[in-house]
């Protein structure tokens, strides 16, 4: 049995709350990796700790949330937004309105994901403002919104995100693409949204753990990771995308051409959750627990 | 006794891959929800010997 979590923040809140010098690897998403960094948690890989480094693909060797890829390797890839049972629901989907101010036959029917980074950037995305804004006006309208929008939702949940959705319990729900074209798979009338204001993008990585109780051990998981068959079997299984050279010819056909990873023309831009610094983070973190009350 | 011999050898083999683990030992690690593959794991385990 191995424990999990179910959002950057229960696991950043955990491994705060007394869970370092117990793992030896996590893995969080982009700016969860920058904020981990920032606070400390995260340990160094000198270079040449990692054999198989090499391998990480070109455009994610260098990211911002971890240059040079000192602390993380790439796990995997994807975006989120939301999916809409088009039995339910036959009308244009590719708006945020759907989550934040849903049409009649979607009110009461909504699960959304307990992910504070992710619903916090949709809804600035929504609003259009910027996200980690300090404006005063800005902040109290982003507050009322989701409070109103909160009216409309069923539950808030993740780690049940794909089965409301096969199960019918929710019309429509925020759901990861992967997460998204497996309820598909398994008989779900679900379309993953690409909404024109924008959706996120995100990568999670694995990261070395500052104390971990093996870390010798660790840096062989890391490698293994960086293997191309191991990270297609990786692929495969979860329906999203990989940052690692030579996967692409191992990965199922279906993949190719997987509706929740080919965002049509009219789809907004996909973005990364950005990091706030923490007198801002607190801000949020007040306007999440309150809005989870 | 050919049987007998040959799960013998299992079962030595398979004592051999069990000390390797014990020797190996383990990685633990801290993922989200439902985002291992059990294949994968098992994979990691066959060839380093090491659990989780």
């Amino acid at each position: 049995m191995i424990d999990t979590y179910d959002s950057n923040e229960a696991m950043l809140a955990s491994l705060k709350a007394g869970g370092m010098g117990t793992y030896d690897v996590a893995v969080p998403g982009d700016y969860m990796v920058k904020i981990m960094a920032g606070a400390g948690l995260l340990d160094t890989m000198a270079e040449g700790e990692l054999a198989n480094k090499g391998n990480i693909a070109a455009e994610w060797a260098d990211p911002n949330f971890d240059p040079g890829r000192q602390h993380s390797i790439p796990y995997q890839w994807g975006s989120t937004s939301f999916a809409v049972n088009r039995d339910v629901y036959t009308g244009d989907i590719n708006n945020t309105d759907i989550l934040f101010n849903p049409p009649a036959e979607l009110q009461g029917k909504i699960n959304v994901l307990d992910s504070q980074g992710e619903v916090m950037a949709l809804a600035a995305l929504h609003m259009d403002i910027p996200q980690c804004s300090t404006d005063r006006d800005q902040l109290k309208a982003l507050n009322a919104m989701l409070l109103g929008a909160k009216a409309n939702w069923v539950s808030f949940n993740s780690d049940t995100a794909k089965e409301v959705l096969v199960s019918g319990d929710a019309a429509a729900g925020m759901i990861y693409d992967g997460f998204s074209a497996k309820a598909r798979e398994e008989g779900a009338n679900v379309e993953y949204a690409f909404p024109t204001q924008g959706y996120i993008a995100w990568m999670d990585n694995v990261v070395l753990l500052n104390d971990a109780p093996n870390r010798e051990n660790a840096l062989k998981f890391m490698d293994f990771l960086l293997v191309p068959e191991n990270v297609a079997q990786l692929t495969n299984w979860t329906r999203y995308a990989a940052g690692v050279e030579g996967v692409a010819p191992l990965l199922d056909e279906a993949l190719r051409t997987l509706p929740e990873a080919n965002p049509h023309e009219g789809a907004g831009q996909a973005v990364f959750i950005d990091a706030c610094d923490e007198e801002v983070q607190a801000v949020y973190d007040t306007i999440w627990t309150n809005l989870k009350k | 006794m050919k049987n007998l011999l040959k799960s013998g050898v299992a079962a030595l083999a398979l004592s051999t891959v069990a000390s390797a683990a014990a020797a190996e030992g383990k990685v633990v690690v801290y993922p989200w929800f439902e985002y291992m593959p059990q294949e994968l794991v098992d994979k990691f385990t066959a060839e380093t010997g090491m659990r989780w």
